[in-house]
């Protein structure tokens, strides 16, 4: 497993922390700037692999349970995939990695205008 | 508990990992690192690994390095110890070593009487740890190869015959440990 640290969740038990995902949800990105409307979001990810989409499902290839703890959900958001992505840690290169499984795809690193302020 | 606040760095990191883009199709993968930012349907975020004292990893105030303990007060190497352990080994999974114990030790609780001597603080911190029953001596040989592998990168060189580890027990070893502590204490009172 790759380092973590540990934390308390908001539950108050202690638990390991591998990545914290944090950004803004809005779907008005178009505008080029965040609308008011947006908030940040924040998720940290205490199990590996890790979901994002709007229902949980297990995923035998990847090892991904229906643990909700397991995933990031948008149950309101038609955009993202019921398993949009999952994020697993690679043991052989040592590295996060992504993979998308959701029809509209996913950008990482991607190009245009920055939502977030400068 | 959690910080709400954007620093430089990660807005930094965000225009970094801007200037190189990678569409993901269904079925695709690619390599995240700490400077990945995601873009999936209208969620927008930063990718964040952990790093100790990150402003962004707030950890836990209990856990915070206890820097104003006195080692004269009731617990002071028992405090060394725990905040050490809690906040540093989540990464060896609570195994940790005295080498290791000791170096956080002397970096967490600057003026305690803890540079003086190295050999000194890890017997000390040695005979707490035999005594306590939040943790345990391991074997090496039950100590998971990729933990010790961790280990080995951090301690290049280290004498690795000599290296002891311990590990922080769960509920269960607590209470093996309290029975065997009880038992030693009544045979050394016989």
């Amino acid at each position: 497993m790759p380092p973590g640290i540990v934390t308390e969740n908001d539950a108050g038990s202690l638990v390991t922390v591998y990545v914290r995902l944090r950004g803004l949800i809005s779907d008005e990105w178009e505008e080029g700037s965040p609308p008011s409307t947006a908030q940040w979001v924040d998720r940290y990810i205490e199990k590996l692999p890790f979901g994002i989409g709007r229902t949980v499902s297990a995923d035998p290839d990847t090892g991904l349970s229906d643990d909700p703890s397991s995933w990031w959900l948008f149950p309101n958001q038609p955009k993202i995939s019921r398993k949009h992505a999952i994020i697993r840690w690679n043991e052989a290169t040592q590295q996060f990695c992504i993979k998308c499984y959701g029809s509209n795809g996913a950008d990482v690193n991607g190009e245009g205008s920055s939502p977030f302020p400068s | 508990m959690i910080d709400t606040a954007p620093t430089h760095t990660f807005l930094f990191s965000f225009v970094l990992g801007f200037l190189a883009g990678i569409h993901l199709a269904s079925g695709e993968e690619c390599a995240l690192s700490s400077k990945s930012t995601l873009r999936i349907g209208p969620l927008y975020a930063y990718f964040l690994l952990p790093k100790i004292s990150s402003p962004s990893f707030p950890v836990a105030p209990h856990l915070a390095p206890k820097a104003k303990t006195k080692l004269a007060v009731p617990g002071g190497y028992a405090a060394v110890i725990d905040s050490c352990v809690s906040r540093h080994f989540a990464a060896f999974e609570n195994y940790f070593t005295l080498l290791d114990l000791a170096k956080l030790a002397q970096e967490d609780f600057p003026g305690q009487g803890l540079q003086e001597d190295a050999a000194a603080l890890r017997n000390q911190l040695s005979r707490v740890l035999t005594k306590s029953p939040e943790y345990d001596f391991v074997p090496t040989a039950s100590v998971p190869r990729y933990i010790i592998d961790q280990f080995e990168k951090v301690h290049a060189g280290a004498q690795k015959g000599q290296i002891k580890w311990f590990v922080k027990l769960d509920s269960a070893g607590v209470e093996k440990k309290k029975q065997r502590l009880a038992k030693e204490d009544t045979m050394e009172v016989g």
